[in-house]
């Protein structure tokens, strides 16, 4: 689970820090959906349309409910995921009004059938834009209760500011795959990082008693053949083997073969 | 069984001891005038805890549904209502004007309020309650901060020689046939608030344990008098036996 690091409420001082689940909503994908809201929203009413989106967030039942509850809900189904589109009764009303070229709705009146049957239709054309989010979609927008779907798990707010203030709600149904890490570190970016290197010419073991008898001049024979490559090591690993000697003052090693795997 | 005096006696200890349990709660006021003082604004790190200005009221729905009157400024939201320590709504204006208006429970809007957005909400010294959310243009993805006001609080103030009525140590109603004029903080009727503060309450601590002793002590006189009346009557009853 990717989670988000945020801070409680202020109010006692010291903001504590927790965690919190992150959506699966990429925001690239969410910024899309919410570009072809607009440019539907210019076409149904004629002006320009600004809008912003709010951060995708994750779900729980209980949210959905709460969002849910006096909304009208328009279910797109898709390969990955489906996909509800939110709209508050009000706002809905007031769209569909705009659209409409009327002006304010009266407090509290519900939409007529007329006007839930042009809601529909505006709905199908925002699901055209909805592709970003359900790869490969499945039929038009329908209307449903939320009783009759799944509880959605993530959420973005589309908040329209202009031409008329209103907010709607793109929820999907099914967590979308996880896009892995959305950048990785180039390779060559170790590049300078120092290696301690140890070349390996022979080895031999050495009993106790021998260890403890070394004295200037002390010859050890040692168990390695002449003529056995030696090995270059890094961080205790066999990383080649390859010949030792002399290259102008120092000590050098010809890599002879790369191990491909280093080995202990 | 005890007599009047004394249950009289066990009423001021009770009460005196109520006054010093009072006197660290957000703007109380204490049973007793003797231990009261001008009240004075102490220092808060909360940025949603304020302190309205001398004579002022915040506005709130007490626990029985009824407008009452408080000096309680510790405020927090809760459930997607401002409220203050004691729980009850505080009133204001969602438009930030008081005029023709009148004041409702203030709240954070659903979606913000199901989302855990008001985080981060405080108060200004004009009574505006907001919070900050994120907001992404679609268009090249940059998100900037877009600041939500849930309105703006009222503030109350009583006509001058009529007193608010003591509710409890935190609340307080309007005197029968007395409307009390409301407004907003820094709206030409009412000075501003002052942010990070609390009103400190308005109990002296140092008077009010002072007369708890005395009510102690008064306690002890008249049990002293019992014994010593007890004592009168038992010789008395011994001499005519």
């Amino acid at each position: 689970m990717i989670a988000d690091a945020t801070f409680g409420p202020a109010s006692q001082g010291v903001r504590a820090l927790r965690f919190a689940p992150r959506a699966s909503i990429p925001l690239e994908a969410a910024c899309l959906v919410a570009n072809g809201i607009r440019e539907t929203f210019r076409e149904l009413l004629g002006e320009q349309c600004e809008l912003v989106l709010g951060e995708p967030a994750v779900l729980g039942a209980a949210a959905w409910t709460a969002l849910a509850r006096d909304a009208l809900l328009f279910l797109t189904r898709g390969r990955q995921t489906d996909i509800v589109l939110v709209l508050p009764e009000r706002d809905a009303r007031r769209l569909v009004l705009r659209a409409f070229g009327e002006g304010d709705p009266l407090p509290d009146a519900a939409c007529s059938a007329l006007e839930l049957h042009a809601l529909e239709r505006i709905a199908a054309r925002c699901a055209a834009s909805f592709e970003p989010l359900c790869a490969e979609r499945r039929g038009g927008a329908r209307p449903v209760r939320a009783h009759e779907i799944p509880p959605c798990v993530a959420y973005f707010d589309v908040r329209v500011v202009a031409p008329i203030p209103l907010t709607l709600g793109i929820a999907i149904v099914r967590d979308l795959p996880d896009p892995g890490p959305s950048g990785a570190l180039s390779p060559r970016a170790l590049d300078g990082v120092p290696l301690e290197a140890r070349a390996v010419f022979a080895e031999g073991v050495l009993d106790a008693a021998a260890f403890v008898r070394l004295r200037p001049g002390t010859v050890v024979r040692l168990d390695t053949k002449v003529g056995t490559p030696a090995s270059l090591n890094i961080a205790g690993l066999r990383v080649a083997s390859g010949a030792v000697g002399v290259l102008a003052a120092r000590t050098a090693f010809q890599v002879k073969d790369v191990a491909l795997g280093a080995t202990p | 069984m005890l007599g009047a005096p004394f249950a009289d006696a066990l009423d001021r200890i009770g009460s005196r001891a109520q006054d010093l349990r009072d006197a660290y709660r957000p703007g109380a006021t204490p049973l007793h005038d003797d231990v009261r003082t001008g009240g004075a604004a102490a220092p808060s790190t909360d940025p949603l805890s304020a302190t309205a200005p001398p004579g002022a009221w915040f506005v709130v729905v007490a626990a029985g549904g009824e407008r009452a009157y408080t000096r309680d400024g510790v405020l927090h939201v809760d459930d997607g209502v401002l409220r203050n320590a004691d729980g009850d709504a505080v009133l204001g204006y969602p438009d930030g004007d008081a005029r023709g208006a009148v004041p409702v429970p203030l709240r954070v809007p659903e979606t913000d309020r199901v989302l855990g957005r008001a985080a981060d909400a405080v108060i200004e010294s004009d009574g505006t309650v907001a919070y900050t959310r994120a907001a992404i243009d679609p268009r090249t993805g940059r998100r900037r901060l877009e600041r939500v006001a849930l309105g703006r609080v009222a503030l109350a103030r009583f006509p001058a020689g009529s007193a608010p009525e003591r509710v409890d140590a935190t609340h307080a109603g309007a005197p029968v046939g007395v409307v009390p004029h409301l407004g907003t903080p820094g709206d030409g009727t009412f000075p501003p608030l002052a942010p990070r503060s609390r009103d400190a309450g308005a109990v002296d601590v140092q008077t009010g344990l002072q007369r708890l002793n005395e009510a102690y002590l008064a306690f002890e006189a008249l049990g002293a008098a019992q014994r010593a009346r007890f004592g009168v009557e038992r010789t008395t009853l011994d001499l005519v036996k």
